[in-house]
């Protein structure tokens, strides 16, 4: 996935998340082909980022996409990850509940259904 | 006995030319002080600058302030924002422009650390909001510079960085652990120092100062619990880089302050990830640098 200021968009991208409005109405679906036509209307519409499908071409691409990835819908590869940026913490009570919410949080969003992890704003670069 | 305020004083005046904020911005801070001030003034001290007011038009007219593409002039985002609000985005657009994005060089990179600013600085404005409350944008601003000394020691100590940054990789410490190691005073005093030469207000500067420690703070006790803890939490969600891998301890007497709990963390995660979305325009601001 790419993620890209609307400048940049060129006829013929792919959504790779979906688009929406502030009020959270999707604008276009996730799988849209972005015409020429489209992409002068998104500044119209108020967006200033997309998602595209492919590759990252830019370093600036590469780090865009933040929080934890989840690659190939691994769960349990990212959970470790968390074990390890908490082991210095491991006597914190409020750190411990904190980690363990995490885990649910991020089981709940990639768990589940990992195909579906491109709608969720975090997942793989 | 040097006190550790003589040894702040001997690092800085290492520094050579101190990033200054523009005259715009330092008039707005003290516009601010005056209650009565209209958002016609406002226009006209913001409008002297052009590439300031196309910035500002351009995050009003972002997803994060909820009326995206709508507002045409800084006097219509007064009426619509605040001036406070207005206020805060001509200081955060300003911060970025002060300092380079590519770190000088080694292991500090300075893009996901200004991730990491402003993804403290969103989740400091959501807690501010609904979990201790404060005033949001002091929030938001708060966090954005919370770790600003770091950014002065990659500048103009960049020796003592590389030191840190060392025995950050060297023993999988936190940032602020191996700062004690090398030098006496911190990031944390070194940035309040730096928001005092900017004018900046005392609960903001003890919010920068003791955001590791806020039962130091006086004045800035909420704000300085605040970022305490949204500092946590964007290393919590993992986003962005403040300089080390790790979790800090988290200080009880802040947690306590807010209302935050075990049954409310699942809804917390999901308001982080939304705001995080719609800071979207701050984001590839220091990305497309």
């Amino acid at each position: 996935m790419r993620k890209m200021t609307i400048d940049k968009v060129q006829d013929g991208m792919v959504l790779a998340k979906p688009l929406h409005n502030i009020e959270g109405k999707v604008l276009l679906a996730q799988g849209c082909k972005l015409s020429t036509r489209i992409i002068s209307r998104l500044d119209e519409w108020g967006c200033d980022i997309v998602y595209v499908e492919g590759e990252p071409e830019t370093l600036s691409e590469q780090k865009s996409v933040l929080g934890y990835s989840c690659k190939d819908g691994d769960v349990e590869k990212l959970l470790e990850e968390i074990e390890l940026r908490f082991s210095n913490v491991s006597d914190d009570p409020v750190l411990q509940m904190v980690k363990t919410t995490l885990k649910e949080h991020l089981i709940r969003k990639y768990g589940d259904h990992g195909n579906e992890t491109a709608e969720t704003g975090e997942s793989g670069s | 006995m040097e006190t550790k305020q003589q040894k702040l004083v001997n690092l800085v005046a290492k520094i050579s030319s101190l990033p200054t904020l523009p005259h715009v911005v330092t008039k707005l801070e003290k516009m601010l002080e005056n209650p009565n001030v209209s958002a016609e003034e406002v226009n006209r001290v913001i409008s002297s600058d052009q590439v300031l007011t196309a910035k500002i038009l351009k995050l009003v007219n972002s997803a994060f302030y909820g009326f995206p593409g709508q507002i045409s002039t800084v006097t219509h985002a007064v009426v619509i924002l605040g001036f406070s609000t207005v206020q805060t985005i001509a200081l955060s657009t300003s911060v970025f422009d002060l300092f380079e994005m590519e770190s000088k060089a080694g292991r500090f990179d300075r893009r996901r650390f200004w991730e990491h600013s402003i993804a403290t600085a969103v989740i400091s404005k959501l807690i501010a909001q609904k979990y201790l409350p404060a005033d949001p944008e002091k929030a938001f601003v708060a966090g954005l510079i919370h770790d600003i000394g770091k950014v002065i020691l990659d500048q103009f100590l960049h020796v003592y960085l590389q030191c840190i940054m060392e025995e950050v990789y060297k023993d999988d410490i936190l940032f602020v652990d191996a700062e004690r190691r090398v030098m006496e005073c911190g990031h944390d005093d070194m940035g309040a120092w730096l928001a005092e030469k900017w004018s900046l207000p005392i609960a903001l500067r003890e919010a920068i100062a003791c955001h590791h420690q806020p039962a130091k703070a006086k004045e800035g006790k909420i704000l300085a619990s605040i970022v305490h803890l949204a500092d946590i939490f964007a290393r919590v969600k993992n986003i962005g880089n403040g300089g080390d891998n790790h979790i800090p301890y988290l200080k009880q007497d802040a947690w306590e302050l807010t209302t935050l709990g075990e049954s409310k963390m699942q809804e917390f995660y999901d308001e982080i990830d939304d705001a995080i979305e719609k800071a979207d325009m701050f984001f590839s601001m220091v990305e497309n640098k």
